[in-house]
């Protein structure tokens, strides 16, 4: 019975795994990262890296297990940040302090300091693509002052800054399109890629006034801005109607709110929100000159109108759409002004022509961003407006 | 002519098993060895050039099994160029499987190690690995068959299904443009995914179990149509998804899982796609095993194959150990010896066996019979 006894010495050796797997994490021990912020410091003539990160706060040792109980009051992260000369370094650097693993498998965003932008972002890019925990969804974000201090402002309604992003991520494109946060594969593939650079989410660290009754004023961020890149080089910031122009251009524009003046005024009178909106760009090259069409298609509502005059026609309906197409066409010229400003081409003209025109783009490709500010552009919209919410005409005040 | 084994198996699970020869390792290597030759044309090589050459790989292998119906490859090798030529051709077939199960194993290894557990040691994945599929081997070829038709079905239709959820972010510029450097790098990056697509020869170890051998051909093509369309599916995915940035990636398709993200709440599901590779890279191992083990019992004349799962299993875990120093010599075996190594066994020998037999008129259906 050879058979039987090698069963039983199987049976009696599967007993030693059974307390648990083989390099096992109890989640006890994992110090879990939601965000990270990356800054450059100078020290002793050197460059470091201080990396931020943002941990949640584990439950405190025989706390309640009703919510609310220990916690009460003390937010649900804290900011943890050490120095290295490169980021693995740092990120190991965090253990000499805190006595958990740092554990990133659910990193929801990383903020990077305007600066160390400037001077490029592939290094950064590289650490987070290597790490086996970062996922390619993993949000950038760009910050004007110290990362480190972008990590510790307030999150608002939600718990944490984590979470707060994800929503804003979503809310941003549905709501204004005003704003638009991308993500780790998104932006190193338009790094990597020729002809197309990446724009990246920046942040606007404000003082608010108290949100609450006595309460004192709160250090919050607002998301409002772009920062352009050319190749991998923080360039300079669009403002957040050029982000919308940008966005309206490459097709990813949702939906968002158009103040446009009817009659002439000094404010604006109407307003139209977008309900949806398509882009496409073309690019085509006549000798040494590139030209380039953007073709928009967007719809939208009537939402608010200052004036008293008949508008609820067919006729007044089509005035408000040409108003809308040219204030379509105005936010894009001017995202298209300022990526030729910045020589960014976020638009990714050189890629549109290098998937229309190969043989052109041979041509232009070694001094692209010599062409990039001569490229005409021209913008085609076809906007209408559809419906006129609730009320027909405006209310007469008589 | 009697077989080692007395086990049958179906046109459906001999086509699964075909499909299982190939599939496991090619959706996790393929696509960024492809795409980094290829570029945006990546899904040419692998999804159309490939499937081409894997027909002609069919129909040499095919044409030669069925000249010799029931009969397995080294006894007709034995009657075509003599019996000393037939165990040298056996000989080499078993020295390129046992080599080809240590890359397999080595290429399950380094995926696990790297994407999923950097702290076990690499043997330990191998341990498991080929103590897995030596028992089934051992078990024989009915079993393999259907345990695969379970296992490799199921994962072939979960992988279409889990790369089309990220469909949100399919953006297929990424493709354009088709051709730019013209047909050169679309060949050039076709040698892989063929060599790859050329494993389907291993349909010569198990045509003598199919209940009709006349079946063996069709399946076998509807297998590497099968494997282009998933394999093209994939490659245009990845391609759609990240663009260049995929020949970046060592395992596109793991970044692809990781991806996923359906309406907030469908994440994180590259631990499920984990499970389907181990149990198909199982399924793969345990074929390419038996196929070894029974070409040697084959070779050697023994009357059953048993006694020799167990040092094969050890020659292979050391093999897949003492192969490579690092990932990237991995893949720059494929790149650089691969091609040649695969085609000399999955295609040169076939050919060659086959115009002798057609030359010296061995076997088959004879002319004016």
């Amino acid at each position: 019975m050879v058979s039987k006894r090698v069963v039983i010495i199987i049976a009696l050796i599967l007993v030693f795994f059974l307390p648990g797997c083989w390099s096992r994490t109890e989640v006890e021990t994992l110090a879990i990262v939601t965000n990270i912020g990356i800054d450059t410091v100078e020290q002793d003539g050197h460059v470091k890296f201080l990396l931020t990160a943002n941990i949640i706060r584990p439950p405190l040792a025989g706390g309640g297990t009703q919510g609310g109980g220990s916690g009460a009051g003390k937010p649900v992260y804290w900011r943890v940040a050490s120095l290295g000369d490169t980021l693995s370094d740092a990120e190991r650097n965090l253990n000499l302090r805190i006595p958990r693993r740092i554990f990133y498998g659910h990193l929801r965003f990383v903020v990077i300091n305007e600066k160390v932008a400037r001077k490029g972002l592939a290094d950064i890019i590289d650490y987070l693509h290597r790490n086996m925990r970062i996922r390619p969804r993993v949000l950038l974000l760009l910050t004007p002052e110290k990362a480190f201090d972008t990590l510790i402002r307030q999150a608002e309604l939600e718990p944490d800054l984590a979470r707060m992003i994800d929503e804003m991520d979503r809310m941003a494109l549905s709501r204004s399109s005003k704003a638009f946060i991308d993500d780790l594969a998104h932006t190193t593939g338009q790094l990597t890629a020729s002809g197309i650079d990446p724009l990246v989410a920046g942040i606007t660290p404000i003082e608010s006034p108290p949100t609450e009754p006595e309460g004192k004023p709160v250090k919050v961020i607002r998301i409002n801005r772009g920062g352009a890149f050319r190749v991998d080089k923080f360039v300079g910031w669009l403002d957040s109607d050029e982000v919308r122009g940008y966005l309206l251009g490459i097709g990813k524009a949702q939906s968002g709110p158009f103040s446009i003046t009817l009659k002439p005024h000094s404010h604006k009178d109407v307003n139209i929100m977008m309900t949806r909106a398509t882009g496409k760009i073309k690019v085509d090259t006549d000798g040494d000159e590139v030209t380039a069409v953007i073709e928009i298609s967007a719809e939208g509502d009537l939402s608010e109108f200052h004036t008293t005059e008949e508008i609820a026609t067919d006729e007044g309906m089509k005035i408000l759409g040409q108003k809308f197409s040219d204030a379509i066409k105005t936010e894009v010229m001017k995202a298209v002004k300022k990526s030729k400003e910045l020589k960014s081409d976020i638009f990714g003209f050189g890629a549109a022509l290098h998937r229309d025109n190969p043989a052109e783009w041979k041509r232009f490709e070694k001094h692209w961003y010599e062409v990039l500010p001569r490229i005409k552009v021209t913008v085609k919209v076809t906007a209408y407006v559809r419906r006129t919410g609730m009320t027909a005409e405006p209310f007469k005040p008589e | 002519m009697k077989l080692i084994e007395e086990g049958k198996i179906s046109g459906s699970q001999f086509m699964w098993l075909l499909v299982t020869v190939v599939l496991p390792t090619a959706v996790l290597f393929i696509p960024a060895l492809t795409i980094k030759e290829a570029g945006a044309s990546a899904w040419i090589s692998g999804g159309v050039v490939a499937t081409f050459w894997g027909i002609l790989v069919v129909w040499i292998a095919s044409t030669l099994g069925e000249r010799f119906p029931g009969m397995t490859l080294v006894d007709y090798s034995g009657q075509i160029i003599g019996k000393f030529g037939g165990k040298m051709i056996g000989a080499y077939y078993i020295f390129v499987l046992v080599h080809g199960i240590a890359v397999i194993t080595r290429q399950f290894g380094e995926f696990l190690v790297t994407a999923f557990m950097p702290e076990t040691p690499i043997i330990v994945f191998h341990i498991f690995l080929i103590a897995l599929a030596a028992s089934a081997v051992r078990n024989g070829v009915e079993v393999i068959a259907r345990m695969n038709h379970f296992v490799v079905s199921l994962m072939f239709f979960s992988v279409l299904f889990i790369f089309s959820l990220v469909f949100g972010e399919w953006n297929f510029n990424n493709l354009l443009p088709i051709l730019e450097e013209g047909i050169g790098p679309v060949i050039k990056g076709a040698f892989i995914p063929m060599s790859w697509r050329g494993q389907t020869v291993l349909l010569l170890i198990f045509m003598p179990y199919l209940n009709n051998y006349r079946e063996a051909r069709p399946a076998a093509y509807k297998a590497v149509v099968m494997l282009g369309i998933i394999l093209a599916a994939e490659i245009i995915i990845c391609l759609a998804v990240f663009g260049q940035l995929a020949a970046n990636y060592v395992f596109p398709a793991h970044a692809l899982a990781s991806y996923i993200s359906v309406g907030g709440f469908i994440e994180r599901v590259e631990a499920f796609i984990l499970a389907l590779w181990v149990a198909g890279i199982t399924m793969k191992v345990s074929i390419w095993y038996y196929s070894a083990t029974v070409l040697m019992a084959r070779t050697l004349n023994l009357q059953d194959y048993k006694p020799l799962v167990l040092p094969l299993g050890v020659i292979m875990l050391t093999w897949s150990m003492t192969l490579f120093d690092n990932i990237r010599q991995l893949v720059e075996w494929f790149n650089e010896s691969g091609p040649a190594f695969f085609m000399s066994w999955e295609v040169v020998l076939p050919v060659l066996l086959l115009i002798m037999a057609v030359l010296r008129k061995k076997g088959g259906v004879k002319s004016g019979k």
